[in-house]
């Protein structure tokens, strides 16, 4: 018997696992067909979600594309805008609720004390805020149980600027209108860069950039000692041990920069809209007129400028912020840069207003 | 004073005690049914009574945020006012708050040295700094008890010792503000003045046992009656101004820094609710000390509701409110109060 089955050269054992072979793949091939060939009534999709790693170095799992965002930071919900998705914010800062490019959407509270309530009231996909701020537990922790995802994107430090909007694009499902975003403003900002790289250390600009308080220098670890170093200037307070050294007048005589340049708050003048430059002339002069700073370098060239805050220092206005710092810096080298139509195009073409105001002052 | 008039007062202070006890739960009613999200009232009434009909988001957002918070500012109230009544009875003085000791600057230190320095006992982030801001508020309050024990526990060594210890924590304070970069002072900023935002169920437990801490307290009652007459007649009267002195001073400090430690420094709380009590039931701490009690609870859960209902969605710090709120109620009663209110 046994020799009988070898010839057929097959068991009982594996006849019956044969068959049933045959049997299971002919009915899933019935089954896929059928699944393939006969379009069933629309199945209820699970909604897809997108995992990303924010600039808080965190996984984060949200639905995708995200349709509904709270934008906590003013610099995220320009960034929006920039990509034409201003229909996607459903809530918005305080700071920035009253903004000429924003949408007419609820304010949520500050960024450094969200309302929650309101943020779970507006129902978002996701809320995007500083990598830093608000703290998780008073942000991620309180939103948690509402299953509310929060990003955190920084869009006011060029280093991440252009992979944070790539994720942005990527999340809300607009890569193309981020990749044209990123291929002008890297471009901008390539070009002064590369510029400055060829400086020897000894022909670089010294510079005294003050912040919005005076004799309140900017500082190692400040935005715009960053800028400083990107546009080939040499901070003279890079050595500082705070962020913000409160310095003397004497100190700032006995450094002699080449070019003192002062940040103007947005509370002291508005630029945007503006037409009078009387309060910056009032400002500026009332530096050049400090004891002993007619000893100055940069005093006595008549190289003291002001650049008010307010379309600077957030998304790409940080790309015109620099453009318009290497242009104070390096007149002649940067000859062919005009930083008003690099300005220009991030408030006109990106956030849709018209671009007017005075942003620097003396006028270049 | 007469039996019949001993009579009133006792029925006054009932009368005070059971309508401060019926305000409690309106307050947290309110609190939980006011807010940015709509909530009808009377349907959450009903919700609660029934245990059903309550809208799902509505009903977490009152459990996850509304009243972890309402009750977060009652037990935080109640610590601070009970902590106010016994420095104050203890130390014979209507100026002393639960702060005078030094516990806000010493927790306001900690907090500072791990928000900037990252330097501290135990944990990381936010663990590091309730776990310091506790540390270094004990240490304060331990500090200024040292140094009053070597002149002997009296009311003014006490204050002063506690006095130069709050200074010198508070430029601790100023010098770790200066060296700080921006995230780290915003952040020290928005800790310095002291908010119950962060209350959740975990730290409600920690609030509630910082509260039982209190307690023993009321053990101290007799003995502070004795002290209000001065140490002597204390003595006379079998009480030890100085181991009252230390024994209050540490209960106090102990629930003080369990709560500040958490929600930061809220002022004004601990300072006044002894007085409004005061001013109301008298000078006795046996009902002093519960009359402040609930009298702080329902001053700052009412500050902490309108904080956060005044200027929607914006949140006025609950301190300025506290302040606006008690000081015109405090001068109301001052000025009607027709005997010394002190004794």
């Amino acid at each position: 018997m046994a020799r009988m089955y070898y010839m057929k050269g097959i068991t009982r054992l594996e006849g019956v696992l044969l068959a049933a072979l045959v049997v299971v793949a002919t009915l899933a091939g019935y089954a896929w067909l059928k699944a393939v060939a006969t379009p069933g009534p629309p199945v209820q999709q699970a909604p897809q979600t997108i995992t990303i790693v924010d600039s808080a170095g965190r996984y984060v799992t949200v639905p995708w594309p995200v349709k509904r965002v709270v934008a906590l930071t003013s610099a995220s919900a320009m960034t929006l805008v920039a990509l034409g998705a201003k229909d996607a914010i459903v809530g918005i800062t305080e700071y920035a609720v009253s903004a000429p490019w924003a949408p007419n959407v609820t304010s949520v509270g500050t960024c450094f004390k969200p309302n929650i309530e309101a943020i779970v009231s507006v129902k978002p996909d996701v809320v995007i805020t500083y990598a830093r701020w608000p703290k998780p537990e008073d942000l991620e922790d309180k939103l948690e149980p509402f299953g509310i995802r929060v990003v955190r994107l920084d869009f006011y430090k060029i280093e991440t600027l252009f992979a944070e909007t790539r994720l942005l694009g990527l999340l809300l499902n607009r890569t193309k209108e981020a990749e044209d975003l990123i291929s002008y403003w890297q471009g901008v900002y390539g070009e002064i860069v590369s510029r400055v790289s060829g400086l020897e250390p000894e022909n670089k600009t010294r510079v005294y950039f003050e912040g919005y308080h005076d004799y309140k220098a900017a500082g190692p670890g400040s935005g715009w000692d960053e800028l400083l170093r990107l546009a080939g200037g040499l901070n003279i307070y890079a050595d500082a041990p705070v962020t913000y050294p409160k310095v003397s007048a004497e100190d700032v005589v006995a450094r002699n920069p080449d070019v003192i340049i002062k940040a103007v708050s947005k509370t002291k003048f508005n630029p945007y809209g503006a037409t009078d430059d009387a309060p910056l002339r009032e400002i500026w002069e009332s530096i050049i007129s400090r004891p002993g700073w007619d000893q100055i370098t940069a005093v006595k060239n008549g190289r003291v400028y002001l650049i008010c805050a307010g379309f600077l220092h957030d998304s790409f206005g940080l790309v015109a912020e620099l453009a318009y710092i290497a242009k104070l810096l390096y007149p002649d080298l940067f000859a062919d840069l005009n930083p008003s139509e690099v300005h220009r195009h991030f408030i006109e073409d990106n956030l849709g207003i018209p671009y007017v105001g005075i942003w620097i002052y003396p006028a270049e | 004073m007469s039996a019949s008039g001993y009579t009133r007062l006792s029925k006054k202070r009932a009368l005070v005690l059971a309508s401060l006890a019926l305000a409690l739960p309106l307050v947290v009613f309110v609190s939980m049914s006011l807010g940015v999200l709509p909530v009808n009232p009377i349907g959450l009434l009903y919700g609660l009574s029934s245990g059903q009909g309550i809208d799902p988001l509505a009903w977490a957002v009152i459990w996850h945020l509304r009243l972890p918070r309402a009750l977060m500012a009652l037990a935080a109230g109640a610590i601070l006012a009970m902590a106010g009544v016994a420095l104050q009875g203890s130390l014979r003085n209507p100026l002393v708050s639960p702060f005078t000791l030094g516990v806000s600057s010493g927790a306001s230190f900690g907090a500072a040295l791990a928000i900037v320095l990252g330097i501290g006992f135990v944990g990381t982030g936010t663990c590091l700094i309730i776990a310091n801001a506790f540390v270094f508020a004990l240490l304060a309050t331990f500090m200024a008890l040292g140094i009053a024990r070597l002149r002997g526990m009296t009311p003014e060594s006490v204050i002063l010792a506690g006095i130069a210890v709050m200074y010198m924590f508070s430029a601790g304070v100023t010098l770790l503000q200066y060296v700080a970069r921006q995230w780290e002072l915003a952040e020290l900023v928005y800790w310095l003045m002291g908010d119950l935002s962060k209350a959740n169920w975990h730290r409600l437990d920690v609030a509630f046992l910082a509260l039982l801490a209190c307690i023993p307290l009321f053990k101290f009652a007799w003995d502070l009656n004795a002290l209000m007459m001065g140490d002597d007649v204390a003595k006379s009267l079998g009480t030890d101004p100085a181991v009252t002195r230390t024994a209050c001073a540490g209960l106090s400090a102990l629930a003080v820094a369990a709560v500040v430690c958490m929600t930061g420094p809220i002022g004004f709380v601990g300072l006044m609710a002894p007085h409004l009590a005061r001013l109301v039931v008298g000078a006795d701490h046996r009902f002093l000390m519960p009359t402040s009690a609930l009298l702080g609870a329902l001053l700052l859960s009412t500050a902490d509701l309108l904080a956060r209902v005044v200027m929607m969605p914006l949140e006025i710090p609950v301190g300025v409110v506290t302040s606006f709120l008690g000081v015109p109620l405090f001068i109301h009663l001052l000025l009607r109060a027709g005997r010394e209110i002190w004794r």
